[in-house]
């Protein structure tokens, strides 16, 4: 059964604030891992870490075209649901700018 | 007892066809990247189900399960309902294809269209189904009939609203006129395709007050008559929805109409009816007329 571990990977790739704003800038159409970084404040490496988990949850599809690869949406409709949920129900003290938030030192990395 | 037989093989029928014909996006070479198979294999599996549920239903009430009967059209409206809902939910991960989704030039040309069209598909396919699987299980037959239409043309309206402005401006008047001459048509398409398949759904339940059954019964053929006229017209309106289905589409109904035509003339007598079938008839030639000059 590789269904469960799927969901659940799903699931655990949305809980965390900078992977859902990479989902919603994705809904603009397809960027390159480059153009992601820079609309963020975290490093590349970071960036390329959760692209990472996105890509192995099934939420974005990498796609070759010539030498860049591009990053394209692929999240289905429960899925987009449950992370407008997870942004409606994200702690108060979270809800600033997305591109200033900055980890504590002692905050896990997901 | 015909009905019966006619039921128990066209259903399995008509699931091992849409297997098969879908098979391609899979297990094709090469038409299918990555972990499209599996969005595809999906969304296929869910349609074999759904038919295959549909066909445990009618042999449960033929077999004589009584305690289901009273249930049993609720239950085909949830099911359909949720088969829709989990169809929509895939609907934003397929991809250009040679056989599944709003296949337009446009939409085959144009990747991202196509994704952002599939992505509002998804939605608009998921709120109704989840509202028709609702309305199935709570509300009584004739608010079931009301919200049924309502969200499916509703949503087929929002479709095409969201398709129709993605369009580039034409430049030329030509292209213009001839852009709003293809929504013409298509709209009397749909229009055509609504009405007919709500007579077909129609004749299959029996009608308001079981006028169609009283019907068929002053025709004399018997109501296995009844069911394949259903079918037929059902049938004919999927048609009219495929782009090149038009032709096989308005010939199918075209003959159920002279049908109906023949059955008012000879059994039944000419009444107001009578001018409904005429001008479906009419409407019908006028469509594929049109898609034929479009066409040439």
């Amino acid at each position: 059964m590789k269904m469960p571990a799927a969901g659940h990977a799903a699931f655990a790739a949305l809980a965390d604030q900078t992977r859902r704003d990479i989902l919603n800038l994705l809904r603009g159409g397809p960027r390159t891992s480059g153009q992601i970084a820079d609309a963020f404040r975290s490093s590349w490496p970071t960036i390329s870490r959760h692209l990472s988990v996105l890509r192995h949850a099934g939420l974005v599809v990498a796609e070759r075209q010539g030498q860049e690869i591009y990053y394209e949406l692929n999240t289905s409709v429960f899925q987009d649901v449950v992370r407008h949920l997870m942004e409606l129900m994200k702690p108060a003290g979270r809800t600033g700018r997305p591109r200033a938030r900055r980890r504590r030192p002692g905050q896990q990395e997901a | 007892m015909l009905v019966a037989v006619l039921v128990a093989f066209t259903l399995p029928a008509a699931a091992a066809v849409i297997y098969l014909s879908l098979r391609p996006l899979w297990a094709g070479h090469g038409i299918a990247v990555g972990g499209l198979e599996r969005t595809y294999r999906g969304i296929a599996l869910r349609a074999v189900l759904f038919v295959l549920a549909l066909q445990g239903l009618i042999v449960l009430n033929v077999l004589g399960a009584g305690w289901l009967r009273p249930i049993a059209p609720r239950a085909v409206v949830v099911l359909f309902g949720l088969f829709l809902a989990t169809i929509g939910n895939a609907l934003p991960r397929t991809r250009p294809n040679l056989l599944f989704g709003i296949r337009t030039g446009r939409t085959l040309d144009d990747r991202q269209l196509w994704i952002r069209l599939h992505r509002t598909a998804g939605y608009v396919t998921v709120a109704a189904g989840t509202v028709i699987a609702a309305a199935g299980a709570l509300f009584s037959k004739d608010v079931i009939a009301w919200v049924v239409s309502a969200s499916a043309l509703g949503g087929g309206a929002i479709l095409a609203g969201v398709y129709i402005s993605s369009l580039p401006a034409e430049s030329t008047p030509e292209a213009r006129a001839r852009r709003r001459r293809n929504i013409a048509v298509w709209s009397l398409r749909v229009m055509l395709a609504v009405a007919f398949f709500y007579f077909g759904v129609a004749k299959f339940f029996g009608g308001s007050r079981r006028m169609w059954i009283h019907l068929f019964d002053t025709i004399g053929f018997g109501q296995w008559f009844r069911i394949f006229t259903g079918f037929v017209e059902a049938g004919g309106a999927l048609l009219l929805l495929v782009p090149r289905g038009v032709l096989p589409g308005v010939a199918v109904l075209c003959a159920a109409m002279l049908g109906a035509l023949l059955t008012h003339v000879f059994i039944l007598g000419i009444g107001p009816a009578t001018i409904t079938v005429v001008i479906l008839l009419a409407l019908l030639v006028g469509v594929a007329m049109a898609s034929r000059a479009q066409q040439s």
